[in-house]
């Protein structure tokens, strides 16, 4: 049942990574990243095992569908990702609520890309982004929250 | 799982913090002045200075990836061949601004003015 869950919200999530590029973002840089909603709702469910397979699988199937794959910004996405649902399931699991978690991991998320990013291009100035990224992350985490519940209460319907 | 949690105030907290960390940084020690010259790194290395106003193309092991205009005071690239082309979105820059494409780890920023000591 959780694999076959697993390869649903992988495909959802996929759809929403690429779907969301064409959603407005206040910068020119970045994206809201609604996809993660799928990841906070696996780690406040699931092993880690789960959270860490959405968040690699929805990145790579996202970027092979918007032809991005083993580009620069597939990394940076790549390994935010990651690292976001490390540290939501670890808050997860000292009784962090979804709000925290989720705040939480978007800020893990934009921070891990940034040192990638700025590891790739080999420069610092990549984090001038930061603080508004942080800011803006905070409010579509804040959204994540309302979408991994709801994800939730049909996790808990079926059951 | 619960919706809010208590000790979820510690990373509201925390963001708040960090927020607050890096402006106060910008407003003490990132208050700097910069010049009218622009400096363009591939991959972390200058390979080119301009300060004169101009259209200037540039290249990454010899193929162009995108172009720069420089009207004397503000920048900005056009016709990169980065496939999001969010370098081209970020538009015309001011003194203190930076141009990042990421995909041909490419920087462009104001050069830094140099401290004017004064001395006895």
């Amino acid at each position: 049942m959780v694999t076959a869950l697993t390869a649903v919200l992988i495909a959802v999530a996929s759809g929403i990574y690429f779907v969301e590029n064409l959603i407005p973002f206040p910068l020119p840089v970045g994206r809201w990243g609604f996809s993660n909603s799928v990841v906070l709702f696996y780690a406040a469910n699931f092993p880690l095992k789960f959270s860490i397979t959405v968040a690699a699988g929805k990145t790579l199937i996202g970027a092979i569908f918007s032809g991005r794959i083993f580009s620069p910004p597939f990394f940076m996405g790549f390994f935010g990702s990651i690292a976001a649902a490390i540290v939501e399931t670890m808050l997860f699991r000292f009784k962090f609520g979804y709000v925290g978690a989720s705040i939480a991991g978007s800020a893990v998320n934009n921070l891990v890309q940034m040192i990638i990013g700025a590891f790739l291009i080999k420069s610092r100035y990549i984090f001038s982004f930061l603080p508004l990224f942080l800011i803006i992350g905070s409010i579509s985490a804040l959204a994540n929250v309302y979408i991994a519940k709801t994800f939730e209460k049909i996790w808990r319907e079926l059951q | 799982m619960k919706l809010f949690s208590k000790k979820d105030v510690y990373v509201i907290l925390a963001l708040l913090v960090i927020a607050l960390s890096f402006l106060l940084y910008k407003f003490t020690y990132g208050n700097k002045k910069y010049s009218n010259t622009l400096e363009v790194f591939i991959n972390g290395r200058l390979i080119m200075e301009i300060d004169k106003p101009g259209t200037y193309p540039i290249y990454k092991d010899e193929k162009r990836i995108t172009t720069l205009i420089f009207n004397g005071k503000e920048a900005k690239v056009v016709d990169s061949t980065c496939s999001l082309k969010i370098c081209e979105k970020i538009g015309w820059i001011k003194p203190g601004g930076e141009i990042i494409c990421v995909p041909n780890k490419l920087v462009i920023k104001f050069k830094e003015s140099k401290i004017d000591a004064q001395t006895w």
